[in-house]
């Protein structure tokens, strides 16, 4: 009897650890066999260069190519990008970071301490959009005026070590240096005239190629961090409308970076990943340009619009927005602001608003939009622009209305209101307001948390006080992924930082859909 | 033929040993039982008290946290606190909507369907 027992345990644990090995096994073969993963974007990336991204399509480009020091969580943290550890000095002037020795550019190379010099140095340069998120580093302001030849606050101390030296404590700073535009490029490579052609980064993806509308990844088999699954991406050009349809037809995997409502036919043969994200899709308004340079018409022009109605039409579990700041964030707004016009008739020159024209329901959108404005005695053309264009003209400020997603790129809302500053290159209202310009520089010369906040909420009133944009709402984002996609975890901060490196394949699901 | 209706006859240790057998089984599994529930009411109260003391001794800055409507510092706390306490921490508006959560972000922004019951006697609700 005693030898049947020990015959069938022994069988039972045979056949256990059979069982697991070829689970393992055929794990390992479903990874390796993980097939090119597609992504639908709706815009190639303005630039691959990244101290000039302010679009989406970039600043996705970056988080998949480029690596910078830190890295977002999914949740607001940091967390290790190329820096393996970092630290600050007692008085928080001091950030010093150590470089992971097995990091290594995309050509082999391995990233030293001057790659970080000279890349957050072009950060603070008169070609980068981006220098006011970098300007409380010592010497940023000589060198972006052209009176200093290098940044003093940028110090090597040794191949893998730096040292950030800042004006003043500036906690904040660590987002910037985990966001999307604090990138770090191979120093010796960076200013040939070609690079950005075919890009070289650290990040978790390698350009193979670069078409018209598409981009091809491979998966950067010597990652230093958390290799990705997938074995590459291929992220493609096309409107919504087409995107949507080769998404039923299984033909792309992934329509994460467009706006959608969970409502569209799509959903039924995908996911709905549905989650918050710290936005307001507002229309912006230049007030440049006449008629907007006059402030009264800007009140009038947004107690005009039937925001409520917008929102209901085309994205109905959106929140409303009755400010600039998306909800959970210092500076949001939860009641209405009241302000009324010292004008009564709109003028009559005419008023162009662009709208991106790769949007699903963009031709509703403007119809929408014209109705609502003519109706009430307003000359409103609207035009649908592809996006490239419109961000084009966007960034040379010579379109007097626009409806974009502004979207929060750090967990701190002086990033999105600065937005407004004066010497902000990337100003899109035009305004020049000294009140606003002197609120700015309080919060980011204050250290208490309390206390910046308060000011935060002071600015974003005396922004939303002076009628820059009509704010539509605060989007909930639904990101359609194919069914057989797993592993997709939404950034609450922005699309943009989506870790694909924890995205995979089911190749059951795979094969099922083949049959 | 024998007689089937025999008398047994047993010593009085023995008798009594046949009729208590039952309650030797019975008895001790009350007891354990009822221990075991007495025990388990005191963890679960202890833990109880524990997690509520704690939830009110952090709920003053998760408070200011949400009249700053600071959403990135009160996930960190959550997340810091929470893995220290080895708990998840959820924090709820009044409209029932999940404001923060160091479980699961994908559920921020959701309704809470906690389904709540409360505790009287403990001045708590689970579910």
């Amino acid at each position: 009897m005693k030898f049947f027992i020990g015959i069938i345990v022994t069988l039972i644990i045979v056949l256990g650890i059979v069982i697991s090995k070829s689970s393992l096994a055929s794990k390992l073969i479903s990874q390796k066999n993980q097939q090119v993963y597609v992504k639908a974007i709706y815009s190639m990336p303005v630039s691959y260069d990244p101290i000039k991204m302010n679009d989406g399509a970039s600043l996705i480009f970056s988080e998949l190519v480029y690596e910078g020091l830190l890295r977002f969580t999914e949740d607001y943290g940091v967390q290790a990008g190329l820096a393996e550890l970092w630290s600050a000095s007692d008085d928080g002037t001091i950030l010093t970071f150590k470089i992971n020795p097995k990091a290594i550019f995309h050509n082999g190379d391995a990233v030293t301490a001057n790659d970080v010099k000279v890349s957050l140095t072009r950060n603070v340069s008169q070609e980068s959009v981006v220098y006011k998120y970098y300007d409380v580093i010592n010497g940023a302001k000589d060198y972006h005026a052209g009176k200093a030849v290098a940044v003093d606050g940028l110090k090597v101390v040794d191949s893998n070590t730096i040292e950030i030296h800042l004006e003043k404590a500036f906690p904040p700073l660590l987002y910037v240096l985990a966001g999307a535009t604090a990138k770090i490029l191979p120093a010796k490579l960076v200013a040939k005239k070609d690079f950005f052609k075919k890009p070289i980064g650290t990040g978790p993806f390698a350009v193979q190629r670069i078409s018209e509308n598409k981009i091809y990844l491979t998966r950067f088999a010597v990652y230093h961090s958390k290799l990705p699954q997938i074995s590459g991406m291929e992220l493609v050009m096309m409107d919504q409308k087409d995107a949507m349809e080769e998404a039923t037809l299984g033909k792309i995997h992934d329509l994460s970076s467009w706006p959608m409502n969970g409502q569209e036919a799509v959903f039924k043969s995908g996911k709905d990943i549905s989650s918050i994200v710290a936005d307001t899709w507002v229309i912006g308004l230049n007030a440049r340009l006449k008629p907007f340079d006059n402030l009264e018409v800007r009140k009038l022009f947004q107690q005009s619009f039937d925001t409520q109605k917008f929102r209901d039409t085309f994205y109905p579990d959106a929140k409303v927005a009755f400010g600039y700041v998306p909800p959970s964030f210092p500076g949001h707004r939860t009641t209405k602001l009241e302000t009324v016009s010292k004008i009564e008739k709109p003028p009559r020159e005419l008023i162009t608003i662009n709208i991106p024209a790769e949007l699903d329901k963009s031709s509703e959108m403007a119809q929408f939009i014209t109705d609502q404005f003519n109706a009430k005695g307003w000359n409103v053309k609207v035009v649908m622009t592809k996006w490239d264009k419109m961000m084009a003209e966007y960034s040379a400020k010579t379109l007097q209305s626009f409806l974009v997603a502004m979207i929060v790129d750090y967990p701190d809302p002086e990033f999105l209101l600065n937005n407004f500053e004066s010497t902000n290159p990337d100003n899109f209202s035009g305004l020049n307001d000294p009140g606003v310009d002197s609120l700015i520089v309080q919060s980011r010369s204050t250290q208490d948390r309390i206390k910046r906040q308060s000011i935060q909420l002071e600015l974003a009133e005396r922004i939303d006080g002076l009628a820059l944009s009509i704010n539509l709402f605060h989007s909930r984002a639904h990101y359609w992924v194919s069914k057989c996609v797993e592993g997709f975890r939404p950034n609450l901060l922005a699309v943009a930082y989506t870790d694909y490196r924890n995205v995979y394949f089911d190749m059951d699901c795979l094969r099922r859909g083949a049959k | 033929m024998s007689n089937v209706h025999e008398k047994v006859v047993l010593p009085f240790k023995k008798y009594i040993q046949k009729q208590m057998a039952s309650y030797q089984i019975g008895v001790p599994l009350i007891i354990a039982t009822l221990i075991a529930l007495l025990v388990g009411t005191t963890v679960f109260v202890q833990y109880a008290n524990s997690n509520k003391t704690f939830i009110e001794s952090i709920a003053p800055h998760v408070a200011t946290l949400l009249e700053t409507q600071d959403r990135p510092e009160i996930q960190r706390f959550l997340q810091a606190v929470s893995a220290k306490r080895g708990a998840a921490i959820e924090v709820i508006s009044k409209t029932d909507e999940i404001i923060a959560s160091s479980f699961d972000f994908g559920r921020i922004g959701n309704p809470f369907e906690g389904n709540l019951k409360e505790l009287p006697l403990l001045d708590l609700k689970i579910n």
